[in-house]
């Protein structure tokens, strides 16, 4: 397939968005300062969160306390990584691992008509469950997730290669 | 553009299974800090839950009372006693057991600051939700314990229980 806007072809496009430092970074940081601020409220308040993650109905009741408690500190976990700058291509596999969990989380509950609140970046249960809002939130973390995997690894495999090519991430 | 390439698929495999050892101390290290840092946090929850429900620290438990049908029926008939539904309030609206007040779980933080200025802390709490299966009553009494309310009780099996037993029921056409 060859698409051609006068001298920038999609390829090109698709090269750049690939391997461009700045948009790494920026990533990085935002998808850090978003998993740090979704863990505030989870770690202040376990057992609210530990509530929400019975709701979705998933695990057995016995180990829902130690899952969510272990959620909401692998989040803040993976935040530091990822504005750190530390273990970024691992942290950068997690986030996009537990996004799709949690996405996954939220369609089974809507398939089964659960009509629960996201516990995405809060446990407050105040309000309407707002379901479908929560796994378009969601989706576009995932995408920027996926991206931000994609650049990481781009680095992996040509930052061994040439001379003169530092790598990115560590 | 070559879209599937063998080689650089080896390669980014290869990239990612050598991630695995940060995976895994990522992880680890994620459960030592939860595990610390419940245990410095006031709920301090049980890692795993053997009695109760998640979400309900043992301290809360322990002091959460919990009556069956024939018990609830003495104090239900108490004026002493507040009984509260914490379903939503639509099915509150539909029936309720006697002089019961609606405090859902679901609006609790919007409602307690009235609920807080009404209820004293020591008047007695006889809380319900919808059966068996249903932990609202005492997600809600664990909110009330944590603002100090000191006795509070969940009606064991909720108006399920209720009804099954044939007591009496207010509906919006009176007592049934």
């Amino acid at each position: 397939m060859r698409i051609r806007l006068g001298r920038i072809s999609l390829r090109n496009i698709l090269q750049g968005l690939g391997t461009s430092r700045p948009l790494l970074i920026t990533l990085r940081m935002g998808l850090g300062l978003v998993f740090i601020y979704a863990s505030v409220d989870k770690v202040v308040h376990p057992d609210q969160f530990a509530e929400i993650m019975q709701d979705y109905e998933i695990l057995p009741n016995a180990v829902v306390n130690l899952a969510s408690l272990w959620l909401a500190w692998l989040e803040a976990v993976l935040g530091v990584c990822l504005i750190a700058g530390v273990w970024v291509r691992a942290a950068a596999l997690m986030v996009t691992g537990l996004t799709v969990i949690f996405i996954g989380g939220l369609s089974t509950a809507l398939t089964r008509g659960v009509g629960l609140h996201c516990g995405c970046f809060s446990t407050a249960a105040g309000g309407a469950a707002r379901t479908w809002i929560s796994l378009w939130q969601e989706g576009l973390i995932l995408l920027a997730c996926v991206w931000l995997t994609v650049l990481t690894l781009n680095d992996a495999t040509r930052g061994t290669k040439g001379p003169g090519q530092r790598p990115v991430v560590m | 553009m070559k879209w599937f390439d063998v080689k650089r698929m080896k390669t980014t495999v290869g990239a990612i299974l050598r991630e695995l050892p940060r995976i895994a101390a990522i992880a680890t290290g994620a459960l030592v800090l939860a595990i610390a840092g419940n245990t410095m946090h006031p709920m301090n929850l049980p890692l795993l839950v053997t009695k109760g429900q998640p979400g309900i620290p043992n301290w809360v438990f322990e002091r959460l009372k919990q009556v069956d049908t024939q018990g609830a029926m003495g104090l239900v008939n108490d004026p002493e006693v507040l009984v509260i539904d914490t379903r939503d309030e639509p099915d509150f609206r539909k029936q309720h057991i006697p002089g019961a007040v609606s405090l859902p779980y679901h609006e609790f933080n919007q409602r307690y600051p009235h609920f807080a200025e009404s209820v004293s802390k020591a008047r007695p709490l006889l809380l319900y939700c919808y059966g068996t299966g249903c932990g609202l009553a005492a997600r809600v009494g664990k909110r009330l314990i944590t603002r100090g309310y000191t006795d509070v009780t969940i009606l064991r099996g909720g108006i399920e229980a209720w009804k099954a037993g044939n007591l009496p029921l207010e509906t919006p056409g009176g007592t049934q």
